[in-house]
């Protein structure tokens, strides 16, 4: 059946030249994490597995935008086919708007499966647990001249706490530090022991509770519990369907933007600095650690809700760069030319 | 006959105003519905901008042009106005049919019309064979057909073309010059922009010649030619007697100019001797 709509058709090409690229960088991602595993003692690591799977999706958004970018001459200047395409597209952006449409359905088609695949293959959590950050009211330093913290608990069930702090240079002789946990004056089986900084030490929960304390025993490492490294996790809440279709959504972002600064760059330039504006753009997103690609994989390897925390944030300020663009590109009408 | 495209005091200027180059001096012009207007000029004398301001692809610096009693760039005029431009198509990944289902689509045909209107035009113009091939592994005759097609589609009352037989065999062109005939009898304004001049004096009822953007001629085809000569074309004499009829001419008054044996026109060899791929005679392959 003809795609007969300027997004079907671009959509359909988009998927076209990109399907077998992103099978074949999902395969190898995938290769080089079964031959390289990540572990950490026994467990599996899947958060560290993020730059080999943000590797298909990369390949996926670059492909679909250079295809766009070569089929649609309302994207450049001094492109063979321009004026049928805008006397057949006299919107402000000449069916670019439609074309990029065409672009993020296309991509949602190609990485939606992977979003939903790659974590289970990854071993990352089948489901997302309410999460929530611990926060004190008071200096968050652990050490011999400030000996305990406390923590409010929410009013959950509570199933697990993970401590991840900051360490600071060791007083004195180095010797790891020991942290005794309670819960309502209730100290919980093992003490944590941080030896390094950014430390994970994962312990269960007794599944209810008002108050947790955290308290030094011993050590010459003084320990920061900075927003963020206190957590304490719940029963499951969402399937990691949803987190998947969620990450999806949240990956069309940076693709957004690149085609958006296309096509304001396409009012003035032709067809290679647009091609290198996008590729700088999709770049410095995807591997600059600007917008939310990076903070999506992870979070979604971790098994956090993705519309929490500090991953919509980052999605917010990339959607605001994307429309900003894309309203100048519609103020900046093409000049005419011979 | 009703006004199709009028233009008054019409000038483009391109380049800022230490270099501006005149495209088109300011130009009056008014062509009629039913009418098949060539366009004719050298290269650069402003056929193209002409064309693509009727379009509303190009903002005239002064002066304004109608098309059916409103601005080229109108709404209404997306449809009722075609352009059939002289680069590439768009969207060359797609097939004929594709090509055409998109551009039905974008004018606003339902998908039955638009895919019979389609078929109509891919039959006419020769493009079945072609099948599903992307239209830009086309030969140059092929694009140009489909152009033209696609340009047909929304069954335009002013036809823009610029170069419609350049690259086309005398097959496409015979074809594409019937159509055009076709559509200016059904009420249509055809331009047409052509360095073809025999095309333009077969076809077109009136010319426009431009020259460094300045309107230089502009009338009926028919006047623009006249001569006050008259041809005798006399058929089954003899020699003898058309030196008779020569020194009878010559005795009335008359001076004979030459006495030729008339040719055919090289179109009529070509067809007799070539035949079209496109339309290979029965028995050719050997089983019709």
């Amino acid at each position: 059946m003809a795609a007969r709509d300027l997004l079907a058709v671009t959509g359909r090409q988009c998927v076209r030249w990109a399907a077998l690229p992103t099978l074949l960088a999902a395969a190898a991602g995938l290769g080089w994490l079964r031959a390289f595993p990540i572990r950490l003692g026994n467990e599996q690591a899947p958060a560290a597995a993020s730059p080999a799977l943000l590797l298909p999706i990369a390949v996926a958004m670059t492909v679909v935008v250079v295809a766009a970018l070569r089929l649609w001459p309302g994207f450049s200047l001094r492109r063979p086919g321009k004026d049928l395409a805008e006397r057949l597209h006299r919107g402000r952006l000449g069916g670019c708007g439609r074309a990029t449409l065409g672009v993020l359905a296309a991509q949602f088609a190609l990485t939606l499966p992977l979003t939903l695949l790659l974590p289970w293959l990854c071993g990352a959590p089948t489901a997302v647990r309410a999460r929530v950050e611990l926060a004190t009211s008071t200096r968050p330093l652990l050490f011999a001249d400030t000996p305990t913290l406390s923590f409010g608990l929410p009013s959950m069930e509570l199933h697990e706490l993970q401590l991840r702090p900051l360490a600071m240079l060791p007083r004195g002789t180095f010797q790891p530090t020991r942290v005794g946990v309670r819960v309502d004056d209730r100290a919980l089986g093992t003490d944590a022991t941080f030896a390094e900084t950014r430390q994970l030490q994962v312990m269960p929960l007794p599944g209810d509770g008002a108050r947790l304390e955290l308290a030094w025993v011993e050590g010459t490492l003084p320990l920061v519990f900075a927003p963020g490294a206190v957590v304490v996790l719940g029963p499951p809440r969402h399937g990691m369907l949803g987190n998947g279709a969620i990450a999806a959504l949240l990956l069309l972002l940076p693709t957004f933007v690149a085609m958006a600064l296309a096509t304001l760059c396409g009012r003035v330039a032709g067809l290679p600095t647009v091609l290198a504006v996008a590729a700088i753009a999709l770049f410095v997103q995807l591997f600059g650690e600007l917008g939310p690609s990076s903070p999506t994989m992870l979070a979604l390897l971790r098994g956090h809700w993705l519309l929490a925390g500090d991953v919509f944030p980052a999605a917010l300020a990339s959607l605001g760069v994307g429309s900003v663009a894309m309203i100048a590109a519609m103020l900046l009408r093409p000049r005419p030319r011979r | 006959m009703a006004t199709a495209i009028s233009v008054q005091q019409l000038a483009v200027t391109f380049g800022g105003r230490r270099a501006p180059v005149h495209a088109l001096h300011p130009l009056d012009l008014t062509l009629e519905t039913g009418r098949i207007v060539g366009v004719l000029g050298p290269n650069g004398s402003g056929k193209t901008t002409l064309l693509r301001v009727l379009a509303g692809l190009q903002h005239p610096t002064g002066g304004n042009a109608t098309i059916l009693g409103e601005a080229p760039d109108s709404a209404r005029n997306r449809v009722r106005v075609a352009f059939q431009p002289e680069e590439p198509l768009p969207l060359g990944v797609l097939s004929a049919p594709e090509f055409l289902a998109w551009v039905g689509a974008e004018l606003g045909l339902s998908n039955a019309e638009s895919d019979a209107r389609a078929a109509r035009w891919l039959d006419r113009l020769e493009l079945r064979h072609a099948g599903n091939r992307a239209s830009r592994t086309f030969s140059t005759g092929m694009q140009k057909r489909l152009q033209l097609a696609a340009a047909l589609l929304g069954e335009p009352e002013v036809l823009l073309l610029d170069e419609p037989t350049s690259g086309l065999d005398p097959f496409g062109s015979e074809v594409v010059m019937t159509i055009l005939r076709e559509r200016a009898a059904a009420g249509a304004c055809v331009v047409m922009a052509s360095h073809h001049l025999l095309e333009v004096e077969e076809i077109c009822d009136e010319v426009v010649v431009l020259h460094g953007g300045r309107l230089c001629a502009r009338g009926a085809l028919g006047e623009l030619l006249a001569t006050d000569a008259h041809a005798l074309v006399v058929r089954g004499l003899g020699d003898a007697d058309l030196q008779a009829l020569a020194g009878d001419a010559k005795a009335r008054g008359g001076e004979i100019v030459r006495i030729e044996r008339p040719r055919d026109h090289l179109f009529a060899l070509f067809r007799r001797f070539a035949r079209s791929p496109r339309n290979p005679t029965p028995g050719d392959d050997g089983r019709a």
